[in-house]
């Protein structure tokens, strides 16, 4: 059961915290690139590329982060039926090997 | 220079022949999902090669659905071409391709333009992949892990063959070793490794973007009723904002795939573009 609540707590907050720090990171970018049209209104063109493709890049840590999201929220029982059956389960394998 | 269409069909058929090697169903799942290209998927040979385990049971049709969509197009639109065009529609195909040409051409140099097609055809058939799934009714290809491991490892295969192309055996494998050769044993299963992280990143962020968009549009499809009908009993379409964010979402996946490739390409012909300087003086 403890492996339950840790894989509960694993799939809960890892996705999160990578996208706290992705999302500051895309803010910097985003911040800097403005900066940088704001002084050469010229160079919009190319800066908004680099700016998209650097943005695309920070954003591919978080999708990876969201792959193992979906990998083991395949692990984690659907429905309380479930849970009891394992609990149960642990229950007399506890006991087993007290004995 | 002369446009090749073939370099691009010629991807299509490469792409789609990993696709049925690899067909082993990476992730199963119960919930799965039928397009209405299930009368196709029934014919014996594809029933045979799809499973109703797969989180995308029709992959195999939707593939290959797009590909006929690319075919059909693209050789009805290139008739009668003419060299100073009057019609819009050669107008609007030569701005397309171009573009495509432009941009690419750019990143890969002068010494690197003749492989501008390459990652071109990358981005046509991943964007109309990608776009597929806005159909309702029909699902994209690459939110399969199959299709995008393909057209990844197709994109890795495809950077060495130019690689070895250009510099010759001996120049590829240098590249592996590194700048100080005492390290190169170090370096070489360093290399290797990278390229082959390379390949998965590529495949699993296009294939990450595109799943989880399709999943949030199927979600909100399914709130509808749940969400409309029970409490003001009548079904919204609550999708059609994220179908929004898919149009803009499946060209930036498709365009940071290309670039991606292209930009590999490149770390490969740097060595290239000294020789080409010296033999023209």
């Amino acid at each position: 059961m403890i492996y339950l609540a840790v894989l509960a707590f694993g799939v809960t907050l890892g996705l999160p915290i990578a996208v706290i720090f992705a999302s500051t990171a895309q803010g910097k970018a985003t911040s800097t690139a403005l900066e940088g049209i704001a002084r050469q209104p010229e160079a919009t063109g190319q800066i908004q590329t680099a700016m998209i493709i650097g943005l695309a890049l920070i954003e591919s840590l978080v999708i990876y982060s969201l792959l193992m999201f979906f990998l083991l929220m395949g692990k984690l029982p659907a429905t309380v039926s479930e849970v009891e059956m394992l609990i149960k389960a642990e229950a007399t394998v506890q006991t087993h090997d007290t004995q | 220079m002369k446009i090749k269409k073939n370099s691009y069909i010629s991807l299509l058929l490469v792409a789609s022949l990993f696709f049925v090697v690899v067909v082993h169903p990476v992730s199963a799942s119960e919930d799965s999902h039928r397009t209405w290209l299930k009368p196709i998927s029934d014919l014996p040979l594809l029933k045979d090669l799809q499973s109703n385990a797969w989180h995308q049971p029709d992959l195999i049709s939707n593939t290959y659905f797009v590909v006929l969509i690319l075919v059909v197009l693209f050789s009805l639109t290139t008739r009668n071409l003419k060299r100073l065009p009057d019609s819009k529609r050669q107008t609007f195909l030569e701005l397309f391709t171009g573009g495509i040409i432009d941009f690419f051409g750019d990143i890969l140099g002068d010494h690197g333009k003749k492989y501008v097609w390459f990652p071109g055809s990358f981005f046509i058939f991943i964007l109309f992949l990608n776009y597929l799934g806005l159909i309702p009714g029909l699902q994209s290809p690459t939110a399969d892990l199959n299709t995008t491991l393909a057209l990844g490892i197709t994109a890795l295969i495809g950077v060495h063959v130019i690689a070895i192309k250009e510099n010759g055996v001996g120049g590829y494998l240098k590249h592996f070793i590194g700048d100080p050769w005492w390290l190169g044993p170090l370096m070489f299963p360093l290399h290797i490794v990278g390229e082959l992280a390379r390949a998965g990143s590529l495949a699993i962020r296009l294939f990450g973007n595109i799943f989880g968009e399709e999943t949030v549009i199927f979600q909100l499809t399914v709130l509808a009723p749940v969400l409309g009908l029970a409490v003001f009993g009548i079904g919204f379409p609550f999708q059609i904002p994220m179908l929004f964010f898919g149009l803009f979402g499946g060209f930036l996946q498709a365009f940071v795939f290309s670039l991606l490739t292209s930009i590999y390409i490149v770390t490969f012909l740097e060595h290239g573009d000294d020789h080409g300087a010296e033999a023209h003086h």
